[in-house]
């Protein structure tokens, strides 16, 4: 799997995680249990990000970990693991959207609605927040994905591209897309900031 | 100013402020902003769209399930337990479903594990009771591509001897059993059929 420098640092730029995706390769739990602990918050966040229902992300969360257990052999280093795992995660976070009869292509999700909170109890930053995450809530599926991959996660274009499976052209059309809607779906007060 | 290169530079800029554009893209964009206002100003809406998502409230992480790999009894475990958090869920955004999935779970569901390195609170959360006795039986864990039809997924299972004692869970993953003399040849044939995203023996190693 690894090799050369390049290699390595493909797969992670990190030594430890190089060290413990090397062990668990090896079917090292102890290896496999660090690299789940350390990927488990990052991944939830995706999932419940993705498909907007915590006890479906908890289900995805697992069976993607047990994916990743069982598909250890055939990480062949070349992409970086981390995109090799959220890859596993997107689609297996899709295939249960569409299992559970949730939108996933492009378009806004009308069956999302936000809360029906009192905004006066909100302060102005709350307020604001709340009104984002319900007009995220209202994205389709990969318009929340390319979003939460690319402002929190900090990945790449051509590594959302290799974890969603569609071009890098693809990522920059459904981010530009994904934003324009947003800017709609909030009100005019509330998309001045964006 | 090259309309194709202002609107080339603008599907940049969410990648511009987390500096996850590579030396040459940002360089180009850098150079962009100095010519354009409109960007500019996007820049600065970037930055702030960008704070506010790493300042959403996501519910809090779950108790960890039992980690996969580590025992046939963790790996049922975690597989009942993902039913019975899908099977809530279902409740919670169904209602109308709600008796019929709680049906199916008591139908399916069983076995009181003790699952070890469990906190007391967690545990009861897998200590599961229901008189089908069979999903102890499960030796294999499969799934299936989401474009396999029902019956090709049958053919499949019955191909290699194998009988559903489980699933499918939220994502098409079965539990199986097979006799324990013919499970490591049918882990084989399974994952080499396309339509076979994962096929994996759920015993200790």
């Amino acid at each position: 799997m690894t090799g050369t420098p390049a290699a390595d640092d493909r797969i992670s730029k990190a030594p430890r995680e190089r060290e413990l995706i090397l062990r668990a390769r090896q079917r090292d739990r102890r290896a496999f249990q660090e690299l789940y602990g350390a990927y488990r918050p990052r991944l939830w966040r995706f999932l419940v990000q993705l498909t907007k229902r915590p006890a479906l992300a908890e289900e995805v969360l697992n069976e993607t970990m047990l994916a990743v257990w069982s598909g250890m052999e055939k990480f062949n280093g070349e992409s970086a693991f981390s995109t090799w795992v959220f890859a596993i995660a997107y689609r297996t976070g899709l295939k249960s959207l569409r299992r559970n009869d949730h939108p996933v292509e492009d378009g806004v999700n009308a069956e999302l609605h936000s809360d029906e909170d009192n905004p006066e109890k909100w302060t102005a930053d709350r307020h604001r927040l709340h009104a984002l995450q319900a007009a995220i809530g209202r994205l389709s599926a990969e318009h929340r994905a390319v979003i939460d991959m690319s402002y929190f996660h900090e990945m790449k274009y051509h590594e959302i591209a290799a974890v969603m499976g569609c071009p890098e052209d693809t990522v920059k059309t459904r981010m530009f897309h994904a934003r324009r809607q947003l800017k709609k779906l909030l009100t005019h007060e509330q998309s001045d900031w964006l | 100013m090259a309309i194709d290169e202002h609107k080339s530079v603008e599907m940049l800029l969410p990648w511009f402020v987390t500096d996850r554009l590579d030396h040459d893209e940002m360089g180009r964009v850098e150079r962009h902003l100095e010519r354009c206002d409109a960007c500019r100003h996007m820049v600065l809406a970037e930055r702030r769209l960008k704070d506010s998502i790493a300042a959403l409230d996501v519910p809090p992480l779950p108790i960890a399930a039992p980690l996969p790999g580590s025992g046939r009894e963790r790996a049922v475990a975690q597989l009942i337990w993902s039913r019975s958090r899908r099977a809530v869920a279902a409740i919670v955004h169904k209602p109308a479903r709600a008796a019929t999935m709680v049906a199916a779970q008591t139908a399916v569901l069983l076995i009181a594990f003790q699952v070890g390195q469990t906190t007391a609170s967690s545990r009861s959360e897998y200590q599961l009771l229901s008189s089908d006795e069979a999903v102890r039986d499960a030796n294999m864990i499969v799934m299936f591509d989401e474009s396999t039809r029902e019956a090709e997924l049958r053919a499949m299972i019955n191909e290699v001897g194998g009988t559903i004692v489980g699933g499918p869970t939220g994502s098409d993953a079965y539990l199986l059993h097979v006799d324990e003399g013919s499970r490591d040849g049918a882990v084989v044939v399974l994952q080499r059929k396309e339509q076979v995203e994962l096929a994996q023996p759920v015993d200790a190693r």
